[in-house]
């Protein structure tokens, strides 16, 4: 895949309502989160996508893992400080919602432990044999928009991996541990001196929408 | 340049200073003067005396070497032409060269101090560096030993010239030149011919060629060359074919004379899809003096109903439209999609290009370059996105090549602009100038019409129940409004409430364009279906898998090219057989037949029409290599198959086999150096009178100057001694 100039000669879509817009995110509200924790990091990423793309977005929309509502929504953004746990029902929906072609992206809230370790073991739960596993370098998501060698930490010697979960063969979930969506909406602010460096962040954030795009 | 100061006589000097020691103790001790330092000085000068006489008598040669602190080479000269493959002496000529080189030349020429360089050779030949080029096997089709010669007596720096080969030269235009360098330069050059005197007769296969894909329930070949090498008779043997693992066909090959290439084939066809495996193996008698050479080859064939059927997927922005049809084609063995997509003002993303450079000027505005696809899809675009060159070279891939079109759109890309366009003319509607933004805030179902239902493209169930299916579709949010369809044209689904000025609003449609297909669908946001919570995402997959084969159906035209057995040789002539293996109607048409030679100048161009069966053409094969065979479409240049065959020069090369040690002879008598059998050479010292001619060449580079008889040694000499006279005197020795 390569990025080149000059292709088509003017715009693509117009008239632009939620429904018809290409890239909104779902913010999701699921166990006992309700969707807050650093708030407006969806839209961010919603506004991170529009300014290096023609790409229509909209506002980040509340979705809950109940509602019928999920199926609306492509991509859906999740994160959190806090350990939690799918129920049953949640754990249906979002396997039907992945096995259709959604996608999740998870983000551990200024780099608190508790969140990434529960959702690797509930994400774990999803499709039997398909844990969640660390995604290497040499991973499409990595160059989908920006090529990114690596993705570094400000707190940590060693580099940052994103993990996430395949379900035949393709990735439908992705997670950084590492305090991503402090990095890419708040410029870590919450979060200082450590995670993912916000220009990596913002970086590694369009790819994985491109990459959800496309794939 | 060097120089240094040595003798021709070097004993002398050690004579002459035994000599003026016993001189020197003799005269010490003889002489009356109480003094010992007297004594010493007295003795040292009459010793001096001596000893200057010895040096003169050792006679001292300066010497002058040509080149300063850099190690001589010798050209190791080695043969690898066809015949070199040989296997006459338990190995082949070549492995037998290896073996001389490892264990004789090499070791030899460094212990004389000199470094072997490499240099291979055919109808060329290139100095050779590292070991790659032992893997390789001997395929010159000629051998040029004058030209090698040449070649090696280049580099100022070669001493020597060791030449490794069977002597089977075919090749004599550069002989005088060679004969001459190596007349001139004084360089030696040592012969070692390989091989067998007697030679041997060679019988195997050169090359099994298998199509890569084929379809079932057609025919194809299984394509044997065969080459013969040496004089006399040939035993008739037998050719076997193996499909997977198992004997499925055999065939017998008449005996023959001579060398000779020629090709034979198998007639195959395969039932089932899947991906087999065939094995040709050759089988000869066992005959004195008749070597069996390869004798297996084999490779896979893919049987698929299809061969690669490519879809250009291009979006003026990244949709998840692009996305859900990515996954329902994920699977597919054969549908492959390309994605080209605009993701900013200044940027393109494509997707699954086939090679680095493809679509790398964006959208095609050439029929060659769209050519490479079956279906075009278009999502979200106006006509005002593409520029007339690229809109006709799309209206010329759907009419004339039989590609199909399909435009995804709605509400935000279908207006009046598309009124009048080239590409609104391959549409099958007309479009509304003044449609609105409709279906925004009402869901709507697609209702298939009673003809779409019974469609192959629309059936996604297997058995049964397939209306209902269409019936639990997921209610879509958006579409873009039409005015109605044209004559002619199929409508396949409609909105279910609106209505249009002709009736129901259309939602697909299709018209056959020209040998092609164009479809509309005004449903943006088709990706609902599938992510659609009780959606059946197999269903939607299949729909999908199936619509873009019925668009691109029109594209599938095949032609073929065949060859029927016959002897391959350059200087001859070569026939082939064509064939449209396709079912006549609008995709048919004219073709041309290009054939190339191996400088690539055409030797035949030739129309043929689909409708007139198997034909044969024929055209000369007058130089040795591969020949292409290309059949083009006459009015759009596309082609539609190609196939190459190798014209293979019989000549002596492959004639007389046997070792020609007269010819080798010859070329180390004409270097003054020595010629050597293969099987003689065992260890280093087997070479040593060969290495011994370089060693003289390399001395005879050398110039020496006497330095020994001059008037300056005389008067130094009588300058000793009569400053002896002088002191004895002043003592009063006298």
């Amino acid at each position: 895949m390569v990025l080149l100039a000059g292709l088509l000669s003017s715009a693509g879509t117009a008239g632009a309502t939620e429904r018809a817009a290409t890239f909104f995110v779902g913010r999701l509200k699921y166990a006992n989160n309700d969707g807050n924790d650093c708030a407006e990091t969806a839209e961010q990423l919603a506004k991170l996508v529009s300014k290096v793309s023609t790409i229509e977005v909209h506002v980040e929309r509340k979705v809950r893992t109940l509602e019928d509502s999920l199926f609306d929504t492509p991509f859906l953004f999740m994160n959190g400080h806090n350990d939690f746990v799918f129920s049953e029902q949640e754990l249906e929906n979002l396997r039907r919602y992945l096995a259709h072609g959604g996608f999740i992206l998870g983000s551990g809230c200024c780099t608190n432990p508790a969140f990434p370790a529960a959702w690797r073991r509930e994400f774990s739960r999803l499709f039997p044999g398909s844990a969640v596993q660390p995604i290497g370098y040499d991973h499409l998501i990595y160059r989908s928009f920006y090529k990114m060698p690596a993705l570094h930490s400000m707190d940590k010697s060693g580099d940052i991996h994103l993990e996430g979960v395949f379900y035949k063969k393709q990735l439908v979930a992705v997670m950084c541990q590492d305090g991503l969506c402090c990095s890419f909406a708040m410029d870590a602010s919450c979060n200082k001196g450590k995670g993912v460096p916000p220009d990596e962040a913002k970086k590694i954030a369009v790819n994985i929408a491109v990459y959800a795009l496309t794939h | 340049m060097t120089e240094r100061l040595t003798w021709e006589l070097g004993w002398v000097i050690w004579v002459g200073l035994a000599l003026a020691a016993a001189v020197w103790g003799a005269y010490w001790r003889a002489l009356p003067l109480e003094s010992g330092v007297r004594r010493a000085f007295l003795a040292s000068l009459r010793a001096g005396a001596v000893l200057a006489v010895a040096a003169l008598l050792a006679r001292p040669v300066r010497v002058l070497e040509w080149e300063e602190g850099r190690q001589r080479k010798v050209a190791v000269v080695l043969d690898r032409s066809r015949s070199m493959g040989f296997k006459d002496v338990g190995a082949t000529r070549w492995e037998q060269g290896l073996r001389v080189i490892d264990e004789v030349v090499v070791p030899a020429v460094r212990k004389a101090g000199l470094v072997p360089e490499l240099l291979l050779f055919d109808q060329g030949a290139e100095w050779a560096g590292g070991t790659e080029w032992r893997g390789r096997h001997p395929e010159g089709v000629q051998s040029d030993i004058g030209l090698a010669v040449e070649q090696a007596l280049i580099p100022a720096d070669v001493d020597g010239v060791i030449l490794l080969s069977d002597g089977a030269a075919t090749r004599t235009e550069s002989n005088t030149r060679a004969a001459m360098a190596l007349m001139e330069s004084g360089i030696p050059l040592v012969a070692v011919g390989v091989g067998s005197d007697t030679g041997e007769r060679m019988i195997g296969i050169r090359k099994v060629e298998l199509p890569a894909d084929a379809a079932p329930k057609q025919g194809f070949q299984v394509q044997v060359q065969l080459e013969t090498s040496g004089d006399g008779e040939f035993p008739g043997g037998e050719l076997l074919l193996y499909r997977d693992g198992l004997l499925t066909d055999s065939k017998k090959i008449p005996g023959g004379a001579g060398a000779r290439s020629w090709l034979e084939s198998f007639a195959v066809r395969e039932e089932e899809e899947g991906l087999r495996r065939y094995r040709v193996e050759l089988q000869v008698p066992e005959k004195k003096g008749v070597l069996l050479g390869r004798n297996q080859m084999g490779g896979e064939v893919r049987i698929a109903a299809e061969k690669e059927f490519r879809v250009l997927f291009v979006q003026g922005a990244l949709t998840w439209d692009f996305k859900f049809l990515s996954r329902a084609l994920a699977d597919d063995p054969v549908v492959k999609m390309t994605g080209l997509s605009r993701t900013s003002e200044k940027s393109v993303f494509r997707q699954n290009v086939a090679e680095e450079g493809e679509l790398e000027n964006g959208f095609p505005d050439r029929i060659e370059d769209l050519s490479k696809f079956r279906v075009v899809v278009l999502s979200g675009m106006r006509p005002s996105d593409f520029l007339p060159a690229q809109q006709e070279a799309l209206s010329r891939f759907c009419r004339e090549l039989g590609g199909g079109v399909l435009l995804v759109g709605g509400a935000g890309t279908f207006g009046g602009e598309w009124q009048g366009s080239i590409l609104e003319k391959l549409l099958p509607v007309r479009f509304d100038p003044n449609p609105g933004v409709r279906g925004m805030d009402q869901p709507f179902h697609l209702m298939l019409t009673p003809e779409a239902l019974r469609m192959e493209p629309f059936q996604i169930v297997s058995s049964g129940g397939n209306a209902e299916a269409w019936a639990r579709v997921p209610a879509f949010d958006q579409y873009g409004s039409v005015a109605g369809a044209k004559p002619g044209a199929l409508v396949l689904a409609e909105h279910e409430q609106d209505i249009g000025p002709e009736g129901k609003r259309i939602l697909m449609a299709a018209q056959r364009f020209g040998a092609g297909r164009s479809v509309v669908l005004c449903v943006q946001n088709f990706w609902r279906w599938r992510l659609a919570k009780d959606a059946v995402p197999e269903q939607f997959d299949r729909f999908w898998r199936q619509l873009l084969r019925w668009i691109g159906e029109g594209a599938a035209v095949e032609w073929r090219v065949s060859f029927p057995a016959q002897n391959l040789r350059a200087g001859g002539e070569i026939r082939a057989q064509i064939e449209y293996a396709g079912e006549m109607g609008e995709g048919s048409r004219q073709v041309r037949v290009q054939v190339q030679d191996p400088a690539g100048d055409e030797v035949l161009s030739q129309e043929l029409d689909p409708a007139g069966g198997l034909r044969e053409i024929r055209f000369p094969s007058e130089k040795p290599g591969d020949y292409r065979i290309q059949v083009v479409e006459v009015e759009t240049g596309r082609k539609m198959a190609e196939r190459s065959v190798e014209a293979v020069e019989v000549v002596e090369e492959l004639q007389k086999t046997a070792r020609d040690m007269e010819t080798l002879r010859q070329w180390a008598a004409l270097g003054k150096g020595e010629a050597y059998r293969a099987e003689d050479l065992k260890n280093p010292g087997d070479i040593t009178g060969g290495l011994g001619k370089v060693a003289q060449y390399r001395e005879s580079r050398r110039e020496r100057r006497s330095v020994g008889l001059n008037a300056w040694v005389f008067c130094g000499v009588l300058l000793l001694l009569l400053g002896e006279w002088a002191l004895r005197r002043r003592w009063n020795l006298l």
